[in-house]
């Protein structure tokens, strides 16, 4: 009995050694990224700021012409408004297509009569897949030509396969029906095209509009959200997003354009299939897809990431909504990643698959799984008494810190070089909030996730549905 | 290593960063008081230097001006109290603009050992404030010199100065350094600056066709794009070229654009001919022709955008419907194609003439089927009345 017991210690603590290692590189590996990060995203954005500030920036007149495509499923509470927030943008040469993917509300007729569109019997270029359309209606206001097209359900890919369809230009933003452009951000998205060769996609910034107020395009106000939850997602963002992807972009390794924002070449789109109508993650799908297809044909080609293009996105109030809106992404993630796994330590992908694939692998895709795994090893050990509390309550403690400083720093270098101005109490709350973010929602965000991976079924081609509220933007 | 080294050492850049954080927020807070202090301070030395020197500038309020120019702040400064001064007197700010040239020289030798920031900078602070003319060499030879070799930024702004202060010749060089640097500029750019060329445009018009067939071909595109948008050109080259099959895709789409906005009746065959093509890999060609001979009305053309209705790409259909709706035409003066055996081709033309119906009622404008203005403003406008007598249709 003795004998077994020493025997089954033995094999614990050779267990625990290799998982010890295991997490030792597991988080240094993660740490590095955080650091590198985070401090060429905020040296980047600080630069950017002192350039923009010395007239280092375009001041001639120079557009391309783009179609900014919004599709919308029961998005009648916010569409009128998002729409109007696309009026007044400081460009010359676009036009709007709204697509109403199946809605079960009113939300095509509310377009309708807000905009006084007129029903026309336009024939449509099927370059990409998508369901049939119920009609098709067009107006313009002042400058802006606006197309509504009501189709059967088929989802937001198949919406925007659609908006591709009818766009008329040779650039197309897609935006999510609850997201309001900054007044400037379509000159900021075009930028990358003007200033580079090449460039067949770029990311906008997708900043959290949740406690914010925004007159004609401009801001007005800010302040963190007064919810736990939004305003930890404000931390979330900025060291996630806006930091990572600024990284990224400076080896061209950008594997995801958010779908709530994101500009897009129509030639090479329509050349890769428009977006796959099988994932729920079809703004990550086709921007991997695009590396796929630039590489496998020898395409010199940019993929760029333009911080100054802003646009403010709702983000769920409760956690019950977060939790769906994570799980809807772990699972996009997981479709395309599998989907396009040939990356996967591939030559022909340089740094995409070296650096980008693989950090989306470990410690996108795979994180929940190693960290719950990480906190049922703890558990292992704490039973077979082989845990040093006070050493894992002091290492628990500066990942923690650790963590929460990364979010700040982020958080802070955005809010600096937007000239934004915080109130003492946003900031004390920014300090609360990042630590309970990296310890608190961390772990219920690698549950959501691991369960997306558990209860992951193909097709599952719903839209989201969260709760949506009016935007606080004045036109 | 042991692992307390690596706690130590996360622990370490945690403490480095939350004091970056907040060095940097107190660093900005101190820096902004401090620089709207400086750049108060000196705009206010130089608005009474300026006040007192607006006639004649002193050499000592020249070495000054050089002196506080060779900052940034004081670059920033000069700029304010100038756009200030030129919103309350621009006789008076342009007169002391002129007579401070000198000092412009002088700062060139200073940025040209610069950083691009540095140097983009002071191209656009020349660009708005640099009066002398003609502009000293050392001037267009550091812009020329920006060009050439500058970050984006830095070879924009300094294009943009030469654009401001430069002669043709020199503006005419830039447009060659600019696609030589081996970095892309985008030929937009091109056009849009040249379009903003202040100088004699008659003389860029010859600079540029001295220099033309030395051009890469985009830098060709924008050119004729330019001469498009400011209504020059000698439209027997342009024709010459479009009519040449050999010549670069971009160069002949650009030469058609060129023949619809500017009116030459011998392109118009050679249009025509572009729009007849029925070769799907040269679609783009039929499809700007089509759009380019709204401006050539005549019965060849008319047969011509007919059988362009048919085409097998969308592109070329949508733009021969346009055409024909802007050449005041209605759908009964198309009946051999709406009552012809294409489905596509009469959904084209009931789209457009929908579309444009719709235009006009939301604009309480002109009844369905009347042209629209723009296209045809200062062409001749073919109506179904002068058609149908000849070509039978409309009956």
């Amino acid at each position: 009995m003795i004998i077994t017991t020493v025997t089954a210690a033995a094999f614990v603590q050779g267990f625990l050694y290799f998982v010890g290692v295991f997490f030792v590189l597991y988080l240094i590996g993660y740490s590095t990224f955080l650091f590198l990060s985070v401090t060429v995203g905020s040296s980047i954005l600080y630069r950017r700021k002192r350039e923009a500030h010395y007239q280092n920036q375009l001041m001639v007149d120079c557009y391309v012409p783009v179609t900014i495509i919004m599709p919308a499923h029961n998005e009648s509470v916010t569409v009128e408004s998002s729409i109007r927030s696309l009026l007044t943008l400081d460009y010359s040469l676009y036009e709007v297509v709204v697509v109403d993917d199946g809605s079960t509300d009113d939300t095509a007729q509310i377009v309708i009569e807000a905009f006084d569109l007129h029903p026309i019997d336009r024939p449509i270029r099927r370059q990409v897949p998508c369901a049939s359309e119920r009609g098709v209606w067009i107006g313009k206001v002042g400058h802006v030509p606006i197309t509504l097209i009501s189709k059967e359900n088929g989802g937001k890919a198949d919406a925007l396969n659609m908006g591709i369809n009818v766009a008329q230009y040779p650039y197309f933003i897609c935006i999510d029906a609850d997201s309001v452009l900054q007044y400037d951000s379509l000159r900021e998205i075009v930028a990358p095209v003007i200033e580079h060769e090449n460039v067949v996609a770029v990311g906008g910034l997708v900043r959290l509009s949740n406690g914010i107020k925004i007159k004609d395009g401009r801001l007005t106000h800010y302040s963190l959200p007064k919810k736990i939850i939004p305003a930890m997602q404000v931390l979330e963002y900025d060291r996630s997003f806006l930091s990572a992807r600024i990284l990224f972009d400076q080896f061209n390794g950008n594997l995801i354009i958010s779908g709530a924002f994101g500009l897009f070449r129509k030639d090479f789109v329509v050349a890769c299939g428009g977006y796959d109508l099988d994932t729920v993650g079809e703004d990550m799908e086709l921007v991997t897809k695009l590396h796929v297809f630039c590489r496998t044909n020898d395409i010199d080609y940019l993929i760029k990431y333009a911080p100054d293009a802003i646009c403010w996105s709702q983000a769920p109030e409760t956690l019950r909504d977060l939790v769906k809106q994570r799980r809807r992404w772990h699972t996009g993630l997981f479709e395309s990643m599998t989907k396009h796994w040939r990356i996967f330590a591939n030559l022909r992908f340089g740094l995409v698959s070296f650096f980008s694939y693989t950090y989306f692998l470990i410690y996108e895709l795979l994180s929940p799984m190693i960290e719950l795994f990480g906190l049922a090893t703890v558990a292992l050990a704490f039973a077979f008494n082989f845990i040093n509390v006070p050493f894992m309550i002091m290492f628990f403690g500066i990942y923690a810190v650790f963590g929460a400083v990364m979010s700040l720093t982020a958080f802070f270098s955005r809010v600096q070089t937007r000239d934004l101005k915080l109130s003492a109490g946003d900031v004390v709350r920014a300090l609360l909030l990042s630590i309970f973010e990296v310890t608190i929602l961390r772990f219920i965000l690698a549950t959501t996730r691991m369960m997306a991976l558990v209860g992951y079924r193909k097709k599952e081609r719903h839209w989201g549905t969260i709760e949506r509220k009016k935007i606080d933007a004045e036109n | 290593m042991k692992i307390e080294w690596l706690i130590a050492l996360y622990l370490f850049v945690s403490l480095m960063m939350i004091v970056f954080n907040f060095g940097f927020l107190g660093y900005e807070k101190v820096h902004a008081k401090r620089f709207a202090t400086k750049t108060a301070r000196i705009a206010e030395a130089l608005r009474v230097e300026i006040a007192r020197n607006a006639e004649f500038p002193t050499d000592e309020h020249k070495r000054m001006l050089e002196r506080r120019m060779k900052q940034l702040s004081g670059m920033e400064s000069f700029d304010l109290t100038m756009t200030r001064l030129e919103e309350l007197d621009p006789e008076k700010s342009n007169r002391y603009l002129q007579g401070i040239g000198t000092v412009f020289d002088h700062l060139t030798y200073h940025f040209a050992k610069k950083s691009d920031l540095h140097r983009a900078y002071f191209a656009y602070v020349l660009k708005r404030w640099y009066r002398q003319q003609p502009a000293s060499d050392t001037v267009i030879q550091a812009l020329l010199h920006a060009v050439r070799e500058g970050s984006f930024y830095a070879r924009q702004n300094a294009f943009e100065a030469l654009a401001q202060v430069g002669s043709a010749r020199a503006f005419a060089d830039a447009v060659a350094l600019v696609e030589r640097g081996g970095d892309f500029h985008h030929p937009k750019l091109v056009t849009e600056t040249a379009l903003a060329f202040a100088g004699d445009a008659h003389e860029l018009e010859e600079e540029l066709r001295e220099r033309f067939d030395s051009f890469l071909p985009h830098t060709q595109a924008a050119v004729i794009n330019y001469l498009r948008m400011s209504g020059r050109g000698d439209p027997e080259k342009l024709c010459a070229l479009l009519d040449d099959d050999t010549a670069d895709l971009e160069v002949r789409l650009a030469c058609a654009r060129y023949f619809m906005r500017n009116f030459w009746e011998p392109a118009e065959a050679v249009l025509r001919r572009l729009a007849a093509s029925d070769d799907p890999a040269t679609w783009e060609y039929a499809a700007v022709a089509a759009t380019a001979l709204a401006s050539y009305p005549s019965i060849e053309t008319f047969e011509v955008l007919k059988r362009c209705l048919s085409s097998s790409s969308w592109f070329v259909r949508q733009n021969a419907a346009k055409t024909l709706f802007d050449w005041g035409l209605s759908l009964d003066d198309l009946d051999d194609v709406m009552n012809g055996p294409d489905a596509y081709a009469r959904d084209m033309l009931t789209y457009r003439w929908e579309l444009e119906d719709i235009g006009h009622s939301a604009a309480g404008g002109m009844p369905p089927g009347q042209p629209t203005a723009t296209p045809l403003a200062d062409q001749q406008v073919i109506t179904a009345a002068k058609l149908a007598p000849e070509s039978g249709v409309g009956a």
